[in-house]
């Protein structure tokens, strides 16, 4: 299993090399340079910027430079704020940045994950009774309609018109700050995740093994959790690894709609004022824990599956 | 040689239901039969005649939409209708079935170990140990070889055979009175088939117990059973002793199938098959089942069929003259 | 997303009789076809309504700021004093041109990079999915940004970057069909008696994923819609004065005390977001009955 689990990770490190290729050159092959937009700068003190931001350096070596510093954990230099370090803009001392969007995300994936699991489960084994006519409605309304689209309006009904909840801010992290954009967040996952649990355990079910456990005699309780769970699991936690990637792309959207002061702002402002290696460090970071949480996806699948053990 | 014994299972007028969106499927209706006290019954039919439904529904293990009626009742017990916490005290351990696909009948996520000793920690009431030894046990009695060390893997390392034995030796774990075998060699390779017969043949000599064993190939039958029950379009057509079957078939059905065997003591140019298709039991017709396939058909086929009795051991079902079409 | 197309096997030969039965099915299909009908609805009233209106979408009325809706303005007014109705259809036109072109894109790209990957197999297959693969590992709405502040925020610039970046699952889907197809009896057969690639192409593999094709195709214009309303809330996109419904609603969120700036753009978005998922699921099931 370790072995496993380091060949996982291995394999992916050249995934994540391409990825950060890829977005290198692409922001640093684009013609022009940041600075083309600032007006009246002196050409003193444009080269000192563009030796600041190593602008000035072959191609190449700007590349090498910058993996090296992402090696050591640094995303490099903010092109708006300058020279402040972008590590200092995501990573804040106070709460701010990455640990707002990974705070709303966490919260998110804490209550819709048991909560989609188990409202599918109840579903696929009630199959066609109102609850599962529930359930199917709500993954087809919440698939397609967006946070952007629910946001909104929770906002405009729930904190305006019926005074329930702040309309948004962070306050201090607090319950009702945090109430609404967490809840929309899950209506947007958790009926997904009901969906395929639902689906999985009506697969399950009948399914021939199930049936020679109920040849057997075994009573339901025993069928359910000794012989349906683990292959019920395994689709839903193949969905998990991408969704939770997706969860933190989710709530950098959902911090626009409540105005956090998480990613979503350093993204608005990064686009807004062409901060390059904000995108970039954002883009990186992003796919760094899309990976991660892939790696971890697959571990858990492997523990839980017997089949791909050797 | 089953003689004077007493019937262990006896089928009463069972009807099997499917709710589907086009109406009901009818797959079994209104059948009649008995298993007597260590037989083996071949039931044989193409696939739709209602035979494996027959045996799900004696189980209590028809899909959703399925509804059973009529009576089963087993050593006096009557089946249908029961709670499934009452079958449960039953199945598995008094009856046992075992299924047609060896590959995705044992649970791929549970060793073998762990399904089988649950059903004696269940039924008979064992420690793990003491389950874990009789399983043990189990496993070498079907030829399962290294069974102390391969009982502690997965489905998916045994082979096809193999996994047919260790679902044989789960399902006798608790020496039932009858085990019902549903097509159990139909997806296995023609030489593990037989290895498969003749292990389902010693058990029997071992445990004494009564199988029913459900097929469509007559050959199987004649190897293997004492007495076989035709049966088509969720009916029955004809039982008989196996020898009788044989020698001296009535029905119209049961020719057709002995003719589509295939035999080295006759020289034919061809195998005979059976023309048309097996009935749409979404709309059976009135009467007999056959008729549309049947090249003996006749007016009074469309009524009631009677049953006709050759002997104590031999009925068939048909309007037909009996002796006449010898 | 739910509607998999994983599992269809839509990789059996299609004659004129299976696509008859196939619009035979989707017109019992009252759910699809009520949607059907309302995208049809709705596309005609983004093309008309701006066109026949007697006000300009970006006419400005200082005395008619944030008016209710009225038999005047049927969907009231914004803080600039323009009619919101026209406005709505005019993003409405904005967000379909958007979306359509959008989807046309990723379908060609998706369907031209997967059947060539599929097909020619070895090597050259497993290279470009192993760039899908790593195109996949990168969070898609950054990326998107990434590009649109790298090439200028412009709509057709927006729309290539988005388009450029969703075509992954398309390319994969196809690859799997070209695959099956590839391996199908009677095309092996053709193969065999030297039949050219380019007919094989032209006459069994392109034929035989239509099926896919227009069911994604249903699946992907909702899913450029939400991108690109999503872009909007990222300053991104279209900009003032021409709008889309993304960029309603997002004013519509920061203007709440007129909560019809909110509720029309965002009901109009819901309809046509509902419609193409009930669309697709029939097109789906009438493709792939069971």
């Amino acid at each position: 299993m370790l072995k496993f689990a380091i060949k996982r990770i291995l394999v992916s490190v050249p995934t994540l090399l391409a990825i950060i290729t890829l977005v290198f050159f692409l922001v640093h092959i684009t013609p022009g340079n940041p600075f083309d937009g600032e007006r009246a700068l002196s050409p003193e003190a444009l080269k000192s910027l563009m030796e600041q931001y190593r602008l000035d350096l072959p191609i190449w070596q700007q590349y090498l430079l910058y993996l090296n510093d992402l090696i050591h954990g640094n995303f490099g230099i903010s092109m708006k704020y300058l020279g402040q370090s972008i590590n200092g803009l995501l990573f804040p001392d106070n709460m701010g940045g990455f640990w707002v969007t990974l705070r709303i995300s966490l919260y998110t994936m804490i209550v819709a994950v048991p909560i989609g699991i188990l409202f599918g489960a109840y579903a696929g084994l009630h199959k066609n009774s109102w609850f599962d006519k529930i359930v199917v409605a709500g993954n087809i309304f919440f698939t397609a309609v967006p946070t952007m689209v629910t946001g909104p309006l929770a906002v405009l009904i729930l904190a305006v018109t019926l005074r329930l909840f702040p309309a948004g801010g962070w306050g201090d992290g607090d319950f009702m700050h945090l109430f609404l954009p967490v809840s929309v967040l899950i209506f947007a996952y958790a009926p997904t995740i009901a969906f395929v649990t639902r689906g999985s355990v009506i697969d399950v079910l009948s399914s021939n093994y199930i049936r020679t456990a109920r040849a057997k005699g075994l009573p339901t309780k025993s069928i359910l959790f000794k012989h349906a769970i683990r292959p019920t699991l395994l689709p839903v936690i193949s969905l998990l690894g991408p969704m939770f990637a997706g969860v933190l792309v989710g709530a950098v959207v959902t911090e626009q709609i409540f105005t956090l002061p998480g990613i979503g702002v350093l993204t608005t402002n990064a686009a807004t004022n062409r901060d390059y290696n904000m995108i970039m460090a954002i883009t990186i970071l992003g796919s760094t824990l899309t990976i991660i949480f892939n790696i971890i996806v697959d571990i858990l699948y492997m523990v839980l599956d017997p089949k791909i053990k050797q | 040689m089953t003689n004077n014994k007493t019937s262990i299972l006896e089928v009463k007028n069972l009807k099997v239901e499917f709710k589907v969106q086009d109406g009901k499927v009818k797959a079994v209706n209104g059948l009649s039969f008995k298993i007597y006290d260590g037989e083996i019954v071949g039931i044989v039919g193409e696939s739709g005649s209602g035979k494996s439904q027959t045996m799900l529904a004696v189980m209590g293990l028809l899909a959703g939409n399925g509804t059973t009626s009529g009576s089963v009742k087993f050593m006096g017990n009557e089946l249908v209708g029961l709670s499934s916490s009452k079958l449960n005290k039953i199945r598995g351990d008094k009856i046992a079935m075992v299924f047609q696909d060896p590959m995705t009948s044992l649970n791929p996520y549970l060793k073998i170990s762990s399904q089988m000793t649950e059903v004696l920690i269940l039924h008979k009431k064992m420690s793990y140990k003491e389950a874990l030894a009789e399983s043990i046990k189990m496993l070498e009695t079907v030829k399962i070889p290294d069974a102390k060390n391969r009982i502690h893997l997965y489905p998916h390392e045994f082979s096809g055979g193999m996994r047919q034995r260790v679902m044989i030796a789960m399902m006798l774990l608790t020496r039932p009175k009858l085990l019902i075998a549903d097509e159990p060699t139909t997806a296995l390779d023609v030489t593990v088939q037989a290895q498969i017969l003749e292990l389902l043949r010693d058990i029997r000599q071992e445990f004494g117990m009564s199988i029913i064993f459900i097929t469509h190939d007559m050959g199987v039958v004649a190897n293997l059973c004492d007495r076989v029950n035709v049966m088509y379009g969720g009916g029955l057509m004809e039982t008989a002793n196996i020898n009788e079957i044989f020698e001296n078939a009535q029905h119209p059905y049961t020719k057709a199938l002995l003719d589509s065997i295939p035999s080295i003591d006759q020289e034919v140019d061809k195998l005979r098959t059976i023309p048309g298709e097996p009935p749409n039991l979404l709309q059976l017709p009135d009467g007999c089942p056959f008729q549309a396939r049947c090249d003996k058909v006749s007016d009074k086929c469309q009524t009631d069929i009677p049953l006709q009795k050759i002997s104590n051991r031999h009925i068939v079902k048909c309007t037909l003259e009996l002796g006449s079409m010898i | 997303m739910v509607f998999s197309t994983k599992n269809m096997d839509l990789a059996a030969p299609k004659t004129k009789g299976f696509w008859m039965s196939v619009f035979g099915r989707l017109a019992k299909n009252k759910l699809a076809m009520t949607s059907l009908f309302i995208i049809v609805t709705l596309t005609l009233m983004c093309i008309f309504v701006p066109m026949l209106s007697s006000v300009s979408y970006d006419k400005t009325d200082w005395g008619q700021i944030l008016q209710t809706p009225s038999g005047e303005h049927f969907f009231g007014t914004d803080s600039l004093g323009r009619d919101l109705f026209v406005r709505c259809f005019i993003g409405g036109r904005i967000t379909f041109e958007i979306a359509f072109a959008a989807a046309f894109v990723v379908l060609l790209v998706g369907i031209f990079y997967g059947a060539t990957a599929g097909y020619v197999g070895g090597k050259l297959d497993t290279i470009m999915m192993r760039l899908v693969d790593v195109l996949y590992g990168i969070p898609f709405l950054f990326f998107c940004i990434l590009l649109i502040t790298l090439f200028g925020n412009s709509m057709a610039l927006s729309f290539v970057a988005i388009a450029a970046i969703s075509w992954l699952d398309m390319s994969r889907i196809v690859r799997g069909q070209t695959l099956s197809i590839k391996h199908k009896e009677y095309v092996e057969a053709a193969l065999i008696s030297g039949v050219s690639n380019f007919k094989i192409i032209t006459r069994h593999v392109i034929p035989n994923l239509l099926g896919v094709v227009i069911v994604y195709a249903a699946l992907t214009v909702p899913n450029m819609i939400v991108l690109s309303a999503v872009l909007s809330f990222f300053g991104l996109g279209v900009t003032e004065p021409m709008t889309s419904w993304g960029l309603l609603i997002s004013d519509g969120a920061q203007n709440m005390d007129a909560w019809w700036l909110l509720l029309f753009p965002a009901g109009l978005m819901i309809i046509t977001l509902l419609s193409f998922a009930f669309l697709a699921n029939g097109l789906r099931d009438a493709l792939d009955p069971r």
